[in-house]
């Protein structure tokens, strides 16, 4: 069940994904693109962001070829609503980013600081190939740092806010066992 | 030598898989792309909608704020440096502004579609102005041809009118004979089918050259087409009368999320009235990507008008799922609420300005004289 549970989340962050980007697009003028909010908003790279979500929450849950597959999925997605009329650009990126991710992590128990020590790699090879592939505009290297750097930053806050409780309400490891303490452990002081 | 286990064959059939998509057909790449959209849709509508909520409670708590400290101002309260209305009459004003901003707009959208000049109303009524007189827009300069083409005026050129709306108790009077009870007796009548027909009239007739068919204009929008023409006064089908069908161009204007801040020609179709107020757009194929906002123009095939004009904007677009062509509605500027096909709507309750004017086209005079000797006789313009 909670296989099922996670897979359905996990699948649920590739649907969502591309839909938030395309909607952004939709309410751009209400937004405000020149206004430091707008634009903080379309420095995240959201692609990026989601494959980290995915490994941080079912990796522990879930096979690596699920996470592989709604990765490609997500891809998939991106470049259906895309106005190139190619396809297989983000999804390759896509699946290999995922790959990159579950052969850097191959703990199944991912903690979600070793992500965020990934996430600025994962951007920089999700806007390079993007950027040579579409043609490369003036100040490329300023817009690849400031994605890079609003995404790890975006990283950074969610795993803080998801860790906090952790932190507040933190309970006492278990005392070790050992074999020199295992008779004291098994009868009483 | 063992068998690739499931959890290293499952990323290799996924990166083949993906490796392999660029070299998909063009068309299989477009009928994925007609699924992505299809599939993508309700998510996009939930996001869009949770952004606008968002947005809009934004705005709301920025807008109480502007008026606690507003309070501190009595006669000179603003929100973002826009004033704010204190009365009815600074309502009307605003409303007036914006309805004429709305009518530029729409005439530069149509001029840029055009590539031409913004169409002029003449100001002093049942005066004819001449539109356009076309001239050869072709590059002759940039052709590498030799012959040089003699410039060449159009035969036939559209005039605008301007007419009254004759509404209610006008109407009603006229139709009655209240005006031309004394002519009856020396044969000067209106003509029976101007005065037994429901649809609402305006008061240009055949001295004034109306046909058939002529647009129906109200500033740069069309209201509607000459049905029935009489000495003195005429009828006309409303835009959203069923009988009602026109080509159309569907335009998106350049702030409804163009990327390329132009208006943006997406496809042509027919435009048919419901009889309900709005119209409908027929016949688009689901490969055009058509949404709520976007403008309807009018789609001039014989080049006689020198650019389009307006028919409406789209309020509704949804694409059933058992069709592959958008079911559009269109609502029009000026809405005609009763206006079914029963011809049954003598208390017809109009929403059109009293001003209007009809386009109608006639000779050319410039062509109209034949040179001496050639035995024809002149053609005079129509009157």
């Amino acid at each position: 069940m909670t296989h099922w549970l996670f897979l359905l989340a996990t699948l649920l962050i590739a649907y969502l994904t591309p839909c938030v980007m395309t909607s952004l697009h939709a309410v751009e003028p209400s937004l405000g693109g020149q206004t430091f909010v707008g634009r903080f908003i379309y420095d995240v790279n959201l692609p990026v962001l989601a494959l980290g979500l995915m490994v941080a929450t079912s990796r522990a849950r879930l096979h690596p070829t699920n996470l592989l597959a709604a990765a490609a999925g997500l891809g998939l997605l991106l470049d259906g609503l895309s106005a190139s009329s190619q396809l297989g650009q983000e999804t390759i990126t896509c699946t290999l980013l995922m790959l990159l991710c579950l052969t850097l992590l191959p703990a199944r128990e991912t903690r979600p600081w070793h992500w965020l020590a990934i996430v600025p790699l994962l951007a920089l090879m999700h806007g390079l190939p993007q950027a040579v592939l579409q043609g490369l505009p003036a100040g490329w290297q300023q817009l690849l740092l400031r994605e890079i750097l609003t995404t790890t930053f975006l990283a950074a806050l969610a795993i803080t806010i998801l860790r906090l409780p952790q932190v507040w309400f933190e309970t006492k490891p278990a005392a070790s066992l050992h074999l020199e303490n295992r008779w004291s452990r098994l009868t009483p002081e | 030598m063992s068998a690739p286990s499931p959890s290293t064959l499952g990323p290799v059939v996924i990166l083949i898989a993906a490796t392999l998509l660029p070299a998909l057909p063009t068309g299989l790449v477009n009928s994925w792309k007609s699924v992505a959209r299809d599939i993508a849709a309700p998510g996009q509508r939930i996001t869009q909608q949770a952004f606008q909520t968002a947005i809009q409670t934004a705005a709301s708590l920025g807008n109480t704020t502007s008026f606690v400290n507003s309070t501190s101002m009595p006669s000179t309260a603003s929100f973002d440096g826009i004033p704010l209305a204190n009365n009815d009459s600074d309502v009307a004003t605003l409303r007036q502004q914006l309805s004429d901003e709305q009518e530029a707009r729409r005439r530069l959208t149509a001029a840029w579609i055009g590539k031409t000049p913004a169409l002029e109303i003449p100001a002093a009524p049942n005066e004819g102005i001449v539109l356009a007189s076309h001239q050869s827009e072709f590059p002759w300069d940039q052709s590498p041809s030799r012959l040089e083409p003699q410039s060449s005026e159009r035969l036939v050129i559209p005039e605008l009118v301007s007419a009254a709306l004759m509404g209610g108790e006008h109407a009603a009077r006229w139709k009655r004979g209240h005006f031309l009870s004394k002519g009856g007796l020396h044969g000067i009548e209106e003509s029976a089918w101007v005065i037994k027909s429901p649809q609402p009239l305006v008061d240009l007739g055949a001295d004034h050259g109306v046909s058939p068919a002529d647009l129906v204009l109200a500033g740069s929008a069309i209201v509607g087409k000459i049905e029935r023409v009489g000495q003195w006064t005429s009828t006309f089908l409303p835009l959203t009368h069923p009988s009602f069908r026109c080509r159309a161009t569907i335009v998106r204007p350049e702030a409804a999320g163009n990327a390329t801040r132009q208006p943006m020609i997406l496809a042509q179709a027919i435009l048919a009235g419901q009889g309900d107020g709005t119209c409908q757009l027929e016949k688009i194929p689901d490969t055009v990507g058509l949404r709520t906002g976007d403008e309807v123009y009018s789609a001039d095939t014989d080049g006689a008008l020198a650019h389009p004009l307006f028919l409406g904007t789209i309020t509704s677009a949804t694409l059933p799922t058992e069709n592959r062509h958008w079911v559009a509605v269109v609502t029009p500027v000026f809405t005609t609420p009763g206006s079914t096909g029963d011809d049954t709507t003598d208390n017809l309750q109009l929403d059109l300005p009293p001003r209007l004017a009809v386009l109608r086209l006639r000779m050319n005079p410039a062509r109209a004289t034949v040179p001496s000797g050639t035995g024809n006789p002149p053609l005079g313009p129509t009157p």
